[in-house]
């Protein structure tokens, strides 16, 4: 159940929202897991008992942990979970394309290559699950207290497909006490349509033209396009990822839960590590806290930092996918940090100014998003070499892109570029700019409503009078 | 003050929330002030949605959450009518349509994609209209050869008709475009046919006003008239029996478009009225002495003719196979269409004893569209 489908928006959320507001913080948890367990049973319900099963087992793996801190128990219990997480992820999202590429490279090894569906939300569930092993190991987090406020902490819908990916001892003291107030629900309401708008709003008018280009023989692109496509899916994949998080804040709100900024205006960096310190900011921490630091961090030689880096990004980037493309697209971010510690930042981004880095920045990033997009490593080289190749035409069967592309790309460019903070500093000093606001996320709230229910109509063009 | 607006902002978007669950509810109960929140008028057909199956195998492979989905979509009402017309209606503005089959040109004029795709279209697909040419000329031979006469009808692409408001990124029509192949093949297989964008462009030179409105994708009565005159035109040359003279009877022009001329606009489904120029045309056959009994075998575009031929007198009855799938009997412009029942093929090698004419339309964006082919090999299992 998608947050910007009709069944959810219409049905789902007033039929959770509306009785948490009045309930107790123990009933709003019964009301809250009920409902998380029914959102994933209802896109997932073959796979809803494997996480249920997984859940339960983490839980007492959690409990011997925490009963036998600093001994072999512990530290063996702590293995079996992280493996049996990494293990569940691999097989259902990687096998089949590790021995694919075996394949490709050994010849037919005669090893049957599994046909399995990736659960939804698997990466982002697995996780989180590692993580409340590793914080109870590590003494961050108590164990859980109940098997229903971990079930809760699993379950949690709001943030249960796409993140943000949340630690156990983030949500345990708002799960045991909180309040719900007015202002908790406006605020949950207006980020909620936020997020639903730049998604259903700007992200989704671009797709079109992205995948038409992306979509097109590797040797028909021009120039032009390859630009306006590259463009259009940098602002794509920022709005859509970002309102994804927006709509799931949003929603945590809505129920009286705070969760952690995902996003912070990443096109504003100068350079790779701002970038990752302002993108997908709880998996950069995730690998941070539970893959950099555990590796050594940078408390290593230049060489061992380095190669730490490498491997972090190289699973960012294979976490992101199953394919090569975003193994290459994790490997391009971890040598431009690795250059930002070497040479980029002290020498080249403190020389120049500010938005001159935030341009040059924003360029090379564009130029990786194109990796992390396409289908194939040759799709994404035909395309990156097109972007150099400014005499270059194209010439493959294609419709558009229509004006509104043009209207939504500079809207988009414009609202990742323009200091938000700033902003909202300076209307807050205007008087009745509060009303105004409020209109406006009516009148975007009926926008997007409209955009949700016009997928569910499309009548057929031909038909007899 | 401050704790008024923020429960009126929350009262406005609980209205708008929960109204579509609200129709929902209303569907069943039975109360007719209700009547208005759950009807919907939306227009155009969609497939209806089907029951939901609650067996353990639809809820794992998650058809019954589809279904219930689709279920509910289509009892949302009034309100879910309203966010799809205000939605359509700024996205006209943006210059764009939900519908990935509608393309928003310039100045609004609406076109299909279809019609863009066969002006514009870079592709060359060798040549695939000769065959289907050819196929015309020997159900022509079989069909004169039974004493009755054929014709094929080119019903134009407004977009080549009418290219003033196509959008930029097409432009103007491609080197590779079937259409003007077609007519060649045509020509050198010998088939009686009338090129209605010719026809088109004549009708532009006589000062007549376009064929197709703003909000339209099929041919107003212009159209249809100049069509069907080069229509008798060829018959006369067939069959013995005088058709009479096809000639204008009158013609109003207003903004209110009727049927197929806005058909686009209403499947668009906006919230403003769909008013464009719209000429109004009223023909008369002179001097007939004698009926015609056509069967016309086409697409949607084939609804012209048969208002024509009946609203002028030239026929009292036609028959009609719309894509070769589906039979009608029309008998008035007022009346119903009839329903044929049957089988098309058993139909057609019993019917041609009572008509006295074959007219095959086929659309310029759609010319390799399968009705013809099986026609085709309708016509030669009558040989």
């Amino acid at each position: 159940m998608a947050f910007n489908s009709v069944v959810f928006i219409f049905v789902f959320a007033p039929l959770v929202c509306i009785p948490n507001f009045f309930l107790s913080p123990a009933w709003s948890n019964r009301l809250i897991l009920i409902a998380s367990l029914f959102f994933y049973g209802w896109g997932e319900p073959r796979f809803l008992f494997a996480i249920f099963a997984s859940a339960t087992f983490d839980y007492f793996l959690g409990a011997v942990i925490a009963r036998n801190h600093g001994q072999a128990a512990a530290r063996l219990a702590l293995a079996v979970g992280v493996c049996a997480n990494l293990g569940l992820l691999v097989y259902c999202k990687y096998a089949a394309f590790f021995l694919e590429s075996l394949g490709q490279v050994f010849g037919n090894l005669g090893i049957p290559i599994p046909e399995v569906l990736l659960p939804l939300g698997l990466s982002f569930v697995v996780f989180e699950k590692i993580t409340y092993l590793v914080d109870v190991y590590r003494k961050t987090t108590p164990p859980a207290q109940r098997y229903s406020d971990y079930l809760f902490f699993v379950f949690f819908f709001p943030k249960m497909l796409a993140g943000p990916i949340i630690k156990y001892h983030e949500i345990n003291a708002q799960i045991q006490e909180r309040r719900v107030a007015l202002d908790d629900v406006i605020y949950g309401v207006s980020r909620f349509i936020v997020g639903l708008s730049k998604k259903v709003l700007v992200a989704d008018s671009l797709a079109k033209t992205v995948e038409a280009v992306f979509s097109a023989p590797a040797d028909q692109i021009g120039f032009g396009d390859a630009w306006l496509a590259a463009l259009c899916f940098s602002v794509q994949i920022y709005f859509d990822f970002s309102g994804y998080s927006d709509m799931a804040i949003g929603l945590a709100r809505i129920l009286g839960f705070r969760l952690r900024e995902n996003f912070n205006q990443p096109y504003l960096s100068v350079g790779f590590t701002e970038f990752w310190q302002r993108w997908h900011i709880s998996l950069s921490t995730w690998i941070r806290d539970y893959l950099y630091i555990p590796l050594g961090g940078n408390r290593c030689g230049a060489f061992r930092v380095f190669v730490n880096l490498w491997i972090c990004f190289l699973a960012s980037g294979i976490w992101h996918g199953a394919n090569w493309t975003f193994i290459v697209w994790g490997a391009y971010h971890g040598l431009f940090v690795w250059l930002d510690r070497v040479v980029l930042k002290d020498r080249i981004w403190r020389a120049m100014p500010r938005f001159l880095g935030v341009a040059v920045t924003f360029f090379l990033v564009t130029i990786g998003w194109v990796f992390f997009r396409a289908r194939t490593l040759s799709n994404a080289a035909s395309i990156v070499a097109a972007l150099f190749k400014p005499t270059s035409t194209s010439s493959f069967q294609y419709l558009g892109p229509s004006n509104d592309v043009y209207i939504f790309l500079v809207l988009g460019l414009v609202c990742s570029f323009i200091p938000l903070l700033v902003v909202v500093g300076m209307t807050d000093r205007i008087r009745g700019f509060e009303v105004v606001k409020r209109v406006l996320i009516l009148l975007l709230t009926i926008w997007s409503f409209g955009q949700v229910c016009v997928s569910t109509f499309t009548p057929f063009l031909y038909f007899r009078f | 003050m401050k704790r008024a607006g923020d429960c009126l902002f929350l009262l406005v978007f609980g209205l708008l929330i929960l109204a579509p669950g609200a129709a929902v509810i209303a569907q069943f109960v039975p109360l007719a002030i209700l009547d208005d929140l759950r009807t919907s008028a939306l227009f155009g057909q969609t497939v209806r949605a089907a029951p939901p199956d609650f067996q353990t195998s639809s809820v794992f492979s998650t058809q019954t959450q589809a279904a219930i989905g689709s279920w509910l979509n289509e009892r949302m009402g009034r309100p879910r009518e309203f966010y799809i017309r205000l939605n359509n209606s700024v996205d006209y503005l943006l210059g764009r349509s939900s519908n990935r089959s509608i393309v928003v040109g310039k100045r609004g004029e609406l076109f299909t994609t279809e019609m863009l795709a066969d002006l514009c279209s870079r592709r060359d697909e060798g040549k695939p209209v000769d065959d289907i040419a050819r196929g015309l000329r020997r159900a022509q031979d079989i069909i004169t050869r039974l004493g009755k006469a054929f014709v094929v009808v080119l019903s134009p692409n407004k977009a080549a008709v009418q290219p003033e408001n196509i959008p930029d990124y097409c432009a103007g029509a491609s080197p590779t475009r079937l259409y003007p192949r077609f007519i060649s093949a045509l020509e050198d297989t010998g088939v009686k046919f009338v090129d209605s964008e010719a026809l088109a462009r004549e009708s532009a030179r006589d000062g007549m006003p376009n064929w197709f409105g703003k909000y339209g994708q099929h041919w107003n009565a212009i159209g249809v008239f100049y069509a069907t005159r080069a229509i008798l035109g060829l018959l006369h040359e067939q069959i013995p029996g005088n058709f009479g003279s096809l000639k204008i009877e009158g013609m109003t022009i207003d903004d209110i478009p009727r049927g197929v001329e806005a058909d686009t606009g209403l499947l668009s489904n906006f919230v403003f009225p769909l008013n464009a120029v719209s000429p109004h045309l009223e023909m008369k056959v002179e001097g007939a002495r004698d009926k015609l009994r056509p069967l016309i075998v086409g697409t949607s575009f084939s609804g012209g003719f048969v208002e024509g031929f009946l609203s002028s007198g030239l026929a009292d009855k036609v028959i009609l196979y719309d894509y070769f799938h589906s039979m009608f009997q029309y008998e008035s412009v007022t009346r119903p269409r009839i329903p044929i029942e049957g089988e098309v093929t058993e139909h057609y090698r019993s019917v041609l004893k009572e008509i006295d004419a074959v007219i095959v339309e086929v659309n310029a964006p759609a010319l390799r569209s399968s009705h013809i082919a099986r026609f085709v090999a309708a016509t030669e299992m009558l040989h």
